[in-house]
């Protein structure tokens, strides 16, 4: 017999049969590309730009 | 339970009730992002760096570091609808994970006390501003009072659960343009003074400065991961979350906190209001303190109900209702604002950065167990199960692995950087405190984990 509340074993047994919460199913090739973009080639890329291009000394 | 709304609980939430679309979720997330605390990050990037090289450097730090956030908890809380702290138990254990929700439960309340008694406080300056209450009248009195109302107010919108959060957004994002078009008067009315302002503090190193505004920047975006959960959970997919954090909650802090850089280099102040006054007088000052007012709500809001959908992974309070549940949360928020408010402002602020050393080491652990331990399998019915067995259930409910790389990535960072009074070592200059902090609890956790693995511990086989 489960140990989880009824409600939470029917949420469970749902998530365990969608194909949409399976087994890796997490990030697609469009999320990548988006994380790789903003969150590695941009804040590089600003960094390049503030140490060697940006004007004045501080 | 069953009477409880499921974005009440701290159940997963099914596909069909996770109806949150890119721009709701973006909206929300922008709303939630931009707050006092902006100008206090911007006040700080600009006592080492100028207004362009940081206003760089913070940007890159902010977006790493959101990066970072979204790859550690973002795969459990958008596979699954569960919030930060319940996807901390594959990696700390089905009793473990309370190492976690105690970071979140201070850092959000601390975080919110701050927060509701710089609502307060801007509150009466706005009264002052527009005659409603005497030039110098003294907060003593009606920042408590404030503060209560401040905390009605919440509780009123979030009886609705996270529709509450979302309804605020929605009604408050307008202040993400007017924090924007803040930023337009000073740089445009102000600029050749701004590009020759000298920072106040700026360390006879470039490289060091430089670092320092990428690491105030990582830390800033870093401080979310507590909050993350809760929102993303209410979208219906990974795939839906990436952009709108990204863009919705990592870049607005970088730009509103140029306020507060811009402020700090030109007027010496990052108060918004005091500078606003100078630039366009007092109806100037005026809009910027009903900005500052709204913004820091519409933060409240949503850390409310991130800290309170976290309580909910507590035996005691899964059951309760929803308004007990909300009560609980507001309560130490209430009480600081009315028992000791001007200590509070001036003592917890450095609590709050030796809370904040915390989140990298835990980001690092949760990336290295979710995307290399555990080649991306979570086992969700393992996350709700208490049982001895279980397989999250480690020793007794505790991973060692776990609770041994976190303070290990905590000493990393302080090693490397004091967050107190910025005292650094060599090598920080060349790679900021968190993300040193981060691979060393990664690291550590990583080769733990294997021992852990070996003794037939973690569930890591059993799906």
């Amino acid at each position: 017999m489960s140990e989880l509340a009824p409600d939470l074993e029917r949420r469970i047994e749902r998530l365990e049969g969608d194909l949409r919460v399976a087994v890796a199913a997490d990030f697609d090739a469009g999320s990548w590309a988006w994380m790789i973009a903003l969150g590695v080639v941009l804040p590089a890329t600003l960094l390049v730009l503030g140490w060697w291009y940006a004007p004045g000394e501080y | 339970m069953s009477a409880l709304a499921p974005d009440e609980s701290g159940w997963p939430l099914l596909p069909g009730e996770r109806t949150w679309g890119p721009w709701r979720l973006t909206l929300t997330l922008a709303t939630t992002s931009a707050a006092t605390w902006c100008y206090l990050i911007g006040e700080s990037v600009g006592g080492y760096l100028g207004f362009i090289r940081g206003g760089l450097a913070l940007t890159a730090g902010c977006m790493l570091g959101m990066l970072l956030v979204l790859l550690a908890a973002g795969p459990a809380c958008a596979r699954f609808g569960i919030d930060s702290i319940a996807s901390t138990k594959p990696q700390f254990g089905s009793r473990g994970w309370i190492v976690c929700a105690a970071l979140q439960t201070v850092s959000i309340i601390g975080w919110n006390s701050l927060l509701i008694i710089f609502f307060a406080k801007s509150a009466v300056q706005l009264c002052v501003a527009l005659g409603l209450l005497a030039p110098g009248t003294d907060g003593a009195t009606l920042i408590p009072m404030l503060t209560l109302f401040a905390c009605a107010i919440i509780f009123i919108a979030l009886r609705k659960g996270s529709s509450g959060v979302s309804l605020v957004s929605n009604i408050l994002v307008a202040h993400v343009a007017v924090g924007l078009w803040m930023l337009y008067l000073l740089v445009s009315r102000r600029w050749p003074e701004l590009i020759g302002a000298v920072p106040a503090a700026a360390h006879p190193d470039r490289l060091w400065n430089y670092t320092t505004g990428v690491e105030l920047g990582i830390g800033s975006t870093l401080s979310w991961w507590p909050y993350i959960g809760a929102m993303i959970r209410m979208a219906p997919s990974p795939r839906a979350i990436v952009v709108p954090v990204l863009l919705g909650m990592g870049a607005p802090v970088p730009l509103l906190s140029l306020i507060g850089l811009a402020g700090a280099l030109v007027l010496k102040s990052s108060d918004p209001s005091e500078w606003l006054r100078t630039v366009g007088g007092p109806t100037y000052a005026i809009i910027s303190l009903g900005f500052v007012t709204a913004a820091n709500f519409g933060t409240t809001t949503a850390g409310v109900y991130a800290s309170a959908i976290g309580l909910r992974n507590f035996a005691a309070l899964r059951e309760r209702s929803w308004t007990a549940l909300l009560l609980v949360t507001l309560a130490p928020v209430a009480l600081v604002g009315i028992l000791i408010p001007e200590l509070f402002f001036a003592k917890f602020g450095s609590f709050l950065a030796l809370i904040a050393v915390a989140f990298a080491p835990l980001c690092g652990i949760q990336m290295v167990d979710y995307f290399w331990l555990r080649r991306r399998r979570l086992d969700i019915r393992a996350i709700y199960t208490q049982a001895p067995e279980a397989p999250y259930a480690f020793w007794g409910g505790f991973n060692p692995a776990a609770l041994v790389a976190l303070p290990a990535g905590c000493a990393t960072y302080v090693a490397l950087l004091n967050p107190l009074t910025y005292e650094s070592a060599a090598l920080y200059r060349y790679l900021t405190a968190s993300l040193p902090a981060l691979l060393v609890a990664a690291l550590v956790y990583f080769l733990l984990s294997l021992v852990v693995r070996a003794r037939g511990r973690g569930g890591y086989g059993s799906i």
